[in-house]
């Protein structure tokens, strides 16, 4: 893990340009691939580990949840780094607020998605369960967990995922540090005692 | 039934999936809101129709209803990269070892990032100094350019296509983000990696393919919405 930009920056990517075709961060390393790109890294571990869709209906589900769920996080990127101009801070707080309040209904949506089913793709778990757990545990800290509280379905898919063997040990490590989500220059979610707003 | 893709009338997040289809030689239904820009600017007719009743009216057949979306007689779905895919495994457009595969998908990140970056140049948060914005982060984007175009084009090396041998559904998606940047910024930025303009024009050659984009139904300009702050309008020069 990297704790220091330059080490990164400075050192390692020089390196890294030779090994990999478009160095960034997360990389992963193994006997048979040099990948980055997460979706690409989660996608070749779930192959690997026979954590992937095994019909057409699954992998559709996977896909559409993916998509879905990651566009909420990409809207929390974009208003945590927002360009530098002068009222930053001032098109931050709109923006958050904005996604507070469509929050209700899109955790419904999800909600609905889910359904009866255990896991996102129908009956089995795949790779995509565990990016869809980090985005939902992303919002309740980003937000009140009383946000994601009110959907009761959510919270027991949430723990259903906590309590999976090997998952449940790291996360409890000190490997695992829920907060800050985004890096100190970010307009919010940025230090380990960070407290939401709304 | 017969496939059904429906989307706005821009190329926007639909042109891959239009051109994987036309490929596949599958008669479709090309369903398009139109945007009407009225004198007060606000774009509306279609706009409102999608939003105010269809949107509404699809809920419960759709889980996440949005545009694009697509059905057919096995599935009914949404979010682009999921059709594209569904596309490409129904029409053996999928990658075939894992090698391909993870290529796909790094490829694929890599574009969906230039693509995430447009919209947002594109458009602003709403509120009054926009424009300084958008012309911050489009110039800062322009200084990139030539760097991300050069690792795409390393990347895709001597190979005809992304995943390597093989065409499959990235190469779709691979030209409408390449095309959207030679027409959103100057084109001697792709026209100075000789592989990409052949890339380019490989894919403009396929069979079906090469019939859509000389249609009227392609659009070549109208990438984005016509109250985009870039990429909206038939006539544009442009500045980077």
């Amino acid at each position: 893990m990297y704790t220091d930009p330059s080490e990164y920056y400075d050192k390692d990517l020089r390196n890294l340009s030779e090994l990999l075709d478009f160095p960034n961060l997360p990389y992963y390393i193994d006997d048979e691939v040099k990948i980055t790109q997460s979706k690409a890294i989660l996608r070749h571990l779930g192959r690997k580990h026979n954590l992937d869709g095994s019909n057409e209906q699954e992998l559709v589900r996977m896909d559409v949840i993916y998509e879905q769920v990651i566009e909420f996080f990409v809207a929390l990127l974009s208003m945590a780094y927002l360009p530098d101009v002068e009222n930053r801070k001032e098109i931050h707080e709109k923006l958050r607020k904005q996604f507070h309040a469509a929050l209700p209904s899109k955790l419904l949506a999800i909600t609905k998605f889910l359904g009866n089913d255990e896991w996102m793709g129908g009956k089995k778990l795949t790779y995509i369960d565990f990016i869809i757990y980090d985005v939902l545990d992303a919002i309740r800290r980003l937000f009140h967990p009383e946000n994601l509280n009110a959907f009761p379905t959510l919270v027991a898919y949430v723990t259903r995922v906590e309590e999976l063997k090997g998952v449940k040990e790291y996360l409890a490590s000190d490997a695992f540090q829920p907060m800050p989500i985004f890096g100190p220059f970010a307009l919010f979610g940025n230090t380990k005692d960070y407290t939401p707003s709304e | 039934m017969k496939p059904l893709l429906v989307y706005w009338d821009v190329r926007g997040r639909a042109t891959y999936l239009r051109m994987i289809l036309h490929y596949a030689g599958v008669d479709f239904e090309d369903k398009r809101y139109k945007f009407e820009v009225t004198e007060s600017q606000k774009a509306y007719s279609d706009y409102k129709k999608w939003f105010q009743e269809d949107k509404i009216k699809l809920q419960g057949i759709l889980d996440f209803p949005n545009l694009p979306y697509y059905m057919d007689d096995t599935v009914r779905m949404t979010q682009s990269r999921a059709i594209l895919e569904h596309l490409g495994r129904k029409h053996h457009l999928d990658g075939r070892n894992e090698q391909e595969l993870f290529r796909i998908d790094m490829i694929y990140d890599v574009l969906a990032d230039i693509g995430f970056i447009l919209g947002e140049i594109a458009y602003p948060p709403p509120v009054e100094n926009r424009q300084e914005i958008h012309d911050k982060t489009r110039k800062a984007y322009a200084e990139t350019l030539p760097a991300q175009l050069a690792s795409i084009s390393k990347f895709l090396g001597s190979n005809d296509w992304m995943a390597g041998n093989h065409l499959t559904y990235v190469d779709f998606y691979a030209y409408d983000i390449l095309d959207d940047n030679r027409k959103l910024f100057d084109p001697k930025h792709i026209n100075q990696f000789p592989n990409l303009v052949a890339y380019l024009r490989r894919i403009e050659e396929l069979k079906g393919v090469k019939e859509f984009l000389a249609s009227p139904a392609f659009q070549p300009m109208l990438i984005m919405g016509p109250l985009a702050l870039f990429g909206g309008s038939e006539t544009r020069v442009p500045t980077e």
